[in-house]
């Protein structure tokens, strides 16, 4: 799929604006990092910031992972990928009780500042779901442009992965909301109050 | 009078005396109209583009029946299961078993029209089974024991103190009316539901066939939890809701966001294929698809009704609707609630619950906003006939459809037949033998018709191009000096002007009151006037946005064919067609002012041209104009406003009165319409000097040139 790209295959500073803009529009806190460094600062800076106890982790890729585990030192983490195995209740249990759930976003959307999440396993939808606050993980190199440029992206996943193993596939942008009080806007009804979108801005 | 009808006119009623709720849900839908403009404003969301590939994407989808068995058997092959239930009955059977199969004691719902319309919950708790609604509005719906007011927004005639006082009854303690308080105590409420359920029920925006996928948007995110947590995952989808690919649902969701909520997106949109394994388990984990039929299959094979499948559920015709946003869902709805809400009412529940349609004044607002282009207006037009063909029709709608009979006995017999129509008397015995509502000033008469006033100019050279003008009723028996005006400008501009005296009126009266055949007759006559014009390259102009209404909206509906196509394309309102040479015109106003004029837009000229070239027509005048609106309608809708009592003129007024008040604020001491009804309501609601914009400005000379 073609896409603006500036220099060095890195992504038009425009489409990371566009998406930054999108975001804070959608009330999502919005942390651009240069470095693992930054990154790992900016994971703990905003867990100790909202006093987190326990963290639940889902879907980091592999190189991430170590550096994720290191910004979470000192609080009680759980990699959902962990979780396999253990009776669905007590695992729904552990997820319910975290402070602060951290994911790993495979695309950012940029017109609609939308975050697009594919998970195997619902613990990890969970992750994202059940805890007040939400970390969203994703790199700036898959910011696409808008929702016709992601949707075909979707479709093969959803045709591409074997029968009856398909993904779940969630767009997030921004915070669990409600107008049904009188119209007036709040968040935090059922799912996240609070959401960071944490950008990984070397790659 | 039938018994629907009495209840529809008691409820009626009871929503015009309830002011407090009646405001607090006309701002509510006042608020839901400028989140969508907001968003349009933006640039970011092309909605034109969203109407035209939704309406060919829709009406392709729905009436192809091959992708409902394509979408069942990929939900098969992934695992889950699929039942097609052919009614309402069927479905909650299927859900009946499925829940004592297992043992299910507590289900949680997503928010989800399609089990509202088979009575889900209801028919749960008649057998035991405890479900509730997760969604906000729904809940309070719930614990209210009512219906949705709103598809999207379904709670929102309730205060914050009613929502206080219902939450506290579900959990047993004092909730103090403060939004975070409720929202707290929902949450934690809600929360050990959702962990404990077991079964999850959810509807489906979309159901893709090529992966036999469900999209849901939400805003809440109670619909993640729903669909992850329980054991079971149960989805109840419409059939007319599955499109054939994965492309095929971008516009969907850009459609349905931007016209519910003014959103680009919500804020969640998930993907479902099965239901997951959780924690790498999936014993026990089950996936069930229900497809509802419930009347759908018939409406695809109606050619009247095949339209209503289109709809997204958007809710954006109800924020649009004047009448809606008076009298509410409760009155304006069974289930489905407004203006879509009628054709489904009268199809899936049946026409005795549709009665409502009575409520619709044919604005046309409703096909403007909607974001898939559903002729609602004409399935509204059909189910009112069908409930007059039932029930009969009322003299007063009767007397209005003679209209034109009317005026042409009113104006042969002026000025006589206004000496008699101003009498107070007269007005009581209108009111109580016919039902003219006496309060409404009516329009006089005048004896020398159009044709007559404009014979000595001649029919003009022709060097500019060629034009059929057509007065409607207004502009030939009420005020015949506006077509000439009109005529005097298309003649000094260079264009020949015919006014055929085969004409007849729109005949739009024909259309609020369901009388679909008259309507049909009027429009085929009027097409086979126009045709031999339209064959010499004639343009139809008018100064009655009705009429330019009728000409494009509906009579192609009513006799299609390609002289209709062809009247539809060279139909203008007059402002339109003018607009291009205005720097031709020495236009000078009339009422030279310094102080702008108020504008109002009539609704059946927001399709037309949005008002702006008569605008432009002023501001070429020198006038400074100002546009006093709300987004909706003025109220008069024709002859509703006309109409003695609730259903009319009262129902007429408190939709005028959101007008009137903006007028009011606005300072404005001259108003200019194109419409003649709406200048009736204005002049009557505000008491301002209303003038069509042709009178704002001093006529233009024109003289026949001498042979």
């Amino acid at each position: 799929m073609q896409r603006p790209t500036g220099v060095q295959g890195r992504p038009a500073d425009e489409l990371v604006q566009n998406f930054l803009t999108s975001l804070r529009d959608l009330h999502v806190e919005v942390h651009v990092v240069k470095n693992e460094k930054e990154m790992v600062d900016a994971l703990r800076g905003l867990v100790s910031k909202a006093a987190c106890k326990s963290v639940v982790v889902a879907g980091i890729p592999p190189r991430y992972a170590g550096a994720v585990r290191a910004a979470l030192a000192g609080v009680k983490v759980d990699f959902v990928e962990d979780l396999q195995g253990m009776p669905e209740k007590e695992a729904v249990a552990v997820l319910a009780a975290a402070d602060a759930g951290v994911t790993w976003a495979v695309n950012g959307v940029a017109l609609e500042g939308a975050m697009l999440e594919v998970v195997y396993d619902d613990s990890a939808k969970l992750a994202s779901s059940l805890p007040i606050i939400h970390v969203a993980l994703l790199e700036s190199s898959s910011i696409l442009r808008d929702l016709a440029e992601a949707m075909p992206i979707v479709g093969r996943a959803v045709r591409d992965a074997p029968a009856g193993r398909k993904p779940v596939i969630s767009f997030i942008s921004g915070p669990s909301k409600t107008g049904d009080i009188e119209m007036r806007l709040l968040y935090g009804v059922h799912g996240p109050h609070t959401v960071h979108a944490v950008i990984l801005d070397w790659r | 009078m039938t018994n629907n009808r009495q209840v529809l006119l008691s409820k009626l009623r009871r929503s015009l005396k309830d002011k407090e709720s009646s405001e607090k849900f006309w701002d509510a839908m006042t608020k839901a109209r400028a989140n969508r403009t907001a968003l349009l404003q933006k640039g970011q969301v092309d909605m034109h583009a969203i109407k035209e590939s939704n309406k060919v994407l829709k009406t392709a989808s729905v009436a192809n029946g091959s992708l409902v068995e394509e979408f069942a058997e990929n939900v098969r092959r992934n695992g889950g299961k699929v039942f097609m239930a052919k009614t309402g009955e069927d479905a909650m059977r299927y859900v009946e078993d499925l829940s004592k199969r297992v043992g299910a004691k507590l289900i949680v719902k997503a928010k989800s029209l399609t089990s509202d319309e088979i009575e889900f919950t209801h028919e749960l708790e008649k057998v035991g089974i405890r479900s509730v609604e997760t969604d906000l509005g729904e809940l309070i719906i719930q614990l209210a024991g009512e219906t949705p007011v709103h598809l999207v927004m379904p709670a929102a005639h309730k205060s914050v103190q009613q929502i206080a006082k219902l939450v506290s009854g579900a959990v047993g303690r004092e909730v103090p009316p403060e939004d975070q308080a409720i929202l707290e105590t929902v949450r934690a409420y809600l929360r050990q539901l959702f962990l404990t359920a077991d079964i999850g029920v959810s509807g489906a925006n979309i159901g893709v066939a090529e992966t036999g996928s469900i999209v849901i948007e939400t805003n809440e995110g109670n619909g993640r939890l729903v669909t992850t947590i329980p054991k079971i995952h149960l989805v109840i989808i419409g059939m007319e809701k599955i499109v054939s690919k994965w492309e095929d649902a971008t516009y969907l969701v850009k459609g349905h966001s931007a016209s519910a909520t003014g959103q680009n997106m919500t804020v969640y949109v998930s993907v479902i294929t099965q239901h997951g394994p959780l924690a790498g388990s999936t014993a026990g984990r089950e996936y069930h698809v229900v497809i509802l039929d419930n009347g759908r299959s018939r409406m695809r094979d109606d050619p009247w009704f095949s339209d209503a499948l289109n709809c997204i559920r958007c809710g954006a015709c109800m924020n649009v609707c004047p009448t809606y946003g008076v009298a509410g869902g409760h009155t304006f709805g069974y289930i489905y609630p407004g203006p879509i809400g009628i054709p489904w009412t009268a199809e899936v529940h049946g026409l005795e619950k549709a009665t409502f349609a009575h409520l619709c004044i044919s604005c046309g607002l409703c096909k403007e906003i909607c974001p898939v282009d559903i002729n609602i207006p004409m399935m509204i037009a059909k189910v009112k006939e069908e409930e007059v063909s039932e029930n009969g029709q009322l003299l007063v709608n009767d007397f209005f459809m003679s209209s034109e009979g009317l005026a042409k006995l009113a104006s042969a017999t002026a000025p006589a037949s206004n000496w008699l129509l101003r009498r107070r008397a007269t007005r009581a015995v209108m009111e109580s033998l016919v039902g003219v509502d006496k309060r409404r000033t009516l329009p006089s008469f005048s004896r020398k018709r159009l044709r007559a006033r404009i014979s000595p100019l001649g029919s003009g050279s022709g060097e500019a191009g060629k034009v059929v003008f057509f007065p409607d009723v207004y502009a030939d028996y009420n005020d015949p000096q506006l077509g000439v005006r009109a005529v005097k400008i298309l003649l000094s501009l260079g264009y020949r002007v015919e006014v055929p005296g085969a004409l007849r009126w729109s005949g739009m009266p024909y259309i609020s009151y369901g009388n679909i055949a008259k309507a049909t007759a009027v429009a085929k006559r009027n097409l086979e006037t126009l045709k031999a014009y339209l064959d010499q390259g004639y343009s139809v102009v008018s100064t009655e946005p009705t009429a330019v209404y009728m000409l494009r909206e509906v009579y192609p509906t009513l006799a299609p064919g390609e002289v209709a196509e062809r009247a539809r394309q060279m139909s203008f309102p007059f402002f339109g067609f003018v607009q291009g040479r205005l720097a031709d015109l020495e236009l000078k106003p009339a009422y030279p002012t310094d102080d702008a004029v108020g504008f109002h837009i009539p609704c059946h000229e927001r399709s037309v041209s949005g008002g702006r070239p008569a605008i432009g027509f002023l501001s070429a005048a020198g006038y400074k104009v100002q546009v006093v609106e709300n987004g909706t309608c003025c109220g008069m809708a024709g002859t509703f406003g006309m109409k003695h009592g609730d259903l009319g003129y009262n129902l007429s007024m408190e939709v005028g009165d959101h007008l009137f008040r903006l007028f009011r604020e606005s300072g404005r001491k001259l108003v200019a319409t194109e419409s003649s009804v709406c200048s009736m309501q204005i002049a009557d609601g505000v008491g301002l000097k209303v003038v069509h914009p042709l009178h704002a400005v001093e006529e233009v000379a024109y003289q026949r040139p001498s042979s």
